[in-house]
């Protein structure tokens, strides 16, 4: 059944008309445009598509459209301001932390989301955090060594 | 999944549990989600059945087999099945043992033992599932018997 | 497919009794939406949630309430239930992964819609109860009397389990969980969780042994706790308790053998009861 619905991306209210059986994800790209956020496993378990609802990292393959009205949604296109990068993008960039880059944005999200609120996390955090996300390239080490600089750089900051 | 054992009593005399017993065309019916029986041979059938599971639906199509046959009291079926999923399909085995036995007042005591089984570990799921539903069908199945026999008796 | 976001329960139990079977409630959905296209291609309407206000986490002196849409984390973030006689249901919560589903998924939904899932199995050792309500009024019944069989629940067409309730623990109990799985994302392979209760001798009058994931629906491991009771909960009590859970029929499928899953039982056992015995000594 189509239905209009208002979502809040990126600071920006979109009204859009969706089929409710659509995920966030895939009205994320297909009805907004945003293709920053992958889809890849569309069932939870790859992370590709994590973004942040409400301050919480959420797989938004698994999250109906209509479900995220009324609530505020930060995508991988909401990260950097005002074309400066977050420290997050910086250090991903400087540590080599992507090689395909498919993984990347759900990683992004998924460490901004637990940076937000864990200003000072240990190497073990930092994986269980991001535990829900799978590089095909692994570039893990070099995923955890970003998000452990840019925690100092957003503490200093 | 492990054997199991249905048992009821109908009002109704042994023969006319034959009648009915014996043609899985019309005992098979009784199973609830059957959507039809076709006689193959004298001792073989085709059945098309359709089992609701959470809230959705699956076909099982299935040939039985009668392996053994002592009238009035007693056949012995095997079969197979396949359930079939989007792009995937589960094999099913079935064995049954059916006895009759008269009791006092003209009753009859309906007994099967037997089981059905889901194929390989992907199987494990689709026995659960049966599992789960066996009480509920089992009921249906009795219900639907006694329906037809009792009601002439 | 409709898609309803009732702003009342009594809006919500209406909706839901009239759609019988073809609706379905969801809070979190983390797993109705996966599964749409798949287990759910009957169901005509959907009733999200998320409006009732059933998300919270409440302690008064007898029982600690939790509304049926508290997302695990929230669960865990309500501090109600750090340091105290509840910190294992936080404690299960926490082993729930990976983050992402924990901030969507809800107690509910995982006691309601999981057939292979880990609080459960805590919530069944510390005996707690599920309020339900339908359009006609509401029910209490203990979760003991909730699973029928897999992904088989006591719930009727028009029900919704709203609160479930979890009763204070006397202060000389303990309770524990422990589960066994591959990766971040896997479903548990086999978990357990134990409330011993103490007396003044140190002997165990009383334990709730539960396994998960070893059967299709969570069960008392009944020897286990009769290997307990009575016993002074050594070391060698323990032992012989984790091996009395050896004699359940440990199922066998895609995720683990009933062999793993066999020795998963005794460790498992083992480790719930060696914490629920020190937590209930040193009066938690």
């Amino acid at each position: 059944m189509r239905q209009s619905v208002t979502l809040v991306v990126n600071g920006l209210e979109r009204t859009v008309d969706v089929d409710t059986t659509w995920s966030l994800a895939h009205v994320l790209r297909n009805s907004l445009g945003l293709t920053g956020t992958k889809i890849a496993c569309d069932v939870g378990a790859c992370g590709s598509c994590t973004v942040i609802v409400d301050g919480r990292a959420v797989n938004s393959c698994l999250m109906l459209a209509v479900q995220a009205e009324g609530q505020s949604i930060t995508t991988i296109e909401g990260l950097a301001v005002d074309g400066r990068l977050h420290p997050l993008q910086q250090a991903f960039i400087d540590s080599h932390a992507l090689q395909c880059g498919y993984c990347t944005p759900g990683m992004l999200m998924a460490a901004k989301a637990f940076l937000d609120k864990n200003r000072h996390p240990t190497e073990e955090e930092i994986k269980e955090a991001i535990g829900g996300h799978i590089c095909r390239c692994g570039s893990y080490h070099n995923i955890v060594e970003a998000i452990l600089i840019a925690a100092k750089e957003m503490a200093t900051a | 999944m492990p054997e199991g054992r249905v048992e009821f009593t109908v009002s109704a005399p042994i023969d006319k549990n034959w009648e009915l017993f014996q043609n899985a065309e019309t005992w098979a019916m009784c199973i609830p989600g059957c959507k039809g029986v076709t006689k193959v041979s004298e001792t073989e059938w085709d059945g098309l059945f359709e089992v609701r599971v959470l809230h959705t639906s699956r076909t099982v199509q299935g040939r039985l087999r009668a392996v053994e046959i002592k009238a009035p009291s007693h056949i012995r079926y095997d079969g197979k099945g396949e359930l079939r999923e989007a792009f995937h399909r589960y094999g099913l085995t079935l064995r049954a043992d059916m006895s009759l036995e008269a009791v006092s007042g003209g009753e009859t005591r309906v007994t099967f033992v037997g089981d059905i089984a889901a194929k390989g570990l992907g199987g494990a799921i689709i026995n659960k599932i049966v599992s789960s539903k066996m009480d509920e069908m089992v009921h249906g199945f009795e219900q639907n018997v006694r329906r037809i026999l009792e009601k002439e008796g | 497919m409709q898609y309803h976001r009732p702003d009342s329960l009594g809006g919500a139990l209406t909706l839901l009794r009239d759609l019988g079977d073809s609706g379905v409630a969801i809070a979190g959905g983390t797993f109705f939406v996966p599964h749409r296209r798949e287990l759910f291609t009957d169901v005509e309407a959907v009733v999200d949630l998320q409006g009732l206000g059933l998300d919270y986490v409440t302690l008064d002196g007898h029982a600690l309430r939790i509304g049926a849409t508290t997302s695990l984390t929230s669960l865990i973030e309500s501090g109600a239930l750090d340091g105290g006689p509840f910190k294992v249901i936080s404690e299960t919560a926490s082993q729930i992964t990976p983050l992402e589903l924990r901030n969507r998924a809800t107690v509910g939904g995982d006691l309601c819609m999981s057939a292979e899932s880990d609080l459960p199995t805590t919530l069944l050792a510390l005996n707690a109860e599920l309020v339900i309500a339908s359009d006609s009024g509401s029910r209490t019944l203990p979760l003991e009397q909730f699973y029928l069989g897999y992904l088989h629940t006591a719930l009727q067409a028009g029900e919704l389990v709203t609160e479930v309730r979890v009763p204070l623990p006397a202060s000389s109990a303990g309770a524990a969980f422990y589960k066994f799985k591959r990766r971040a994302i896997d479903l548990p392979v086999l978990n357990a969780a134990a409330q011993v209760v103490l007396d003044s001798d140190g002997r165990c009058p009383s334990a709730r042994i539960i396994l998960g994931c070893a059967a299709p629906t969570p069960i008392r491991a009944s020897s286990a706790e009769q290997a307990l009771t009575g016993s002074k909960c050594d070391g060698e009590a323990v032992i012989r308790s984790s091996e009395a859970a050896q004699d359940i029929e440990y199922q066998e499928d895609l995720r683990a053998s009933s062999e793993v899953r066999r020795t998963w039982g005794r460790v498992a056992v083992r480790e719930v009861l060696r914490k629920a015995i020190e937590r209930a000594k040193g009066g938690q």
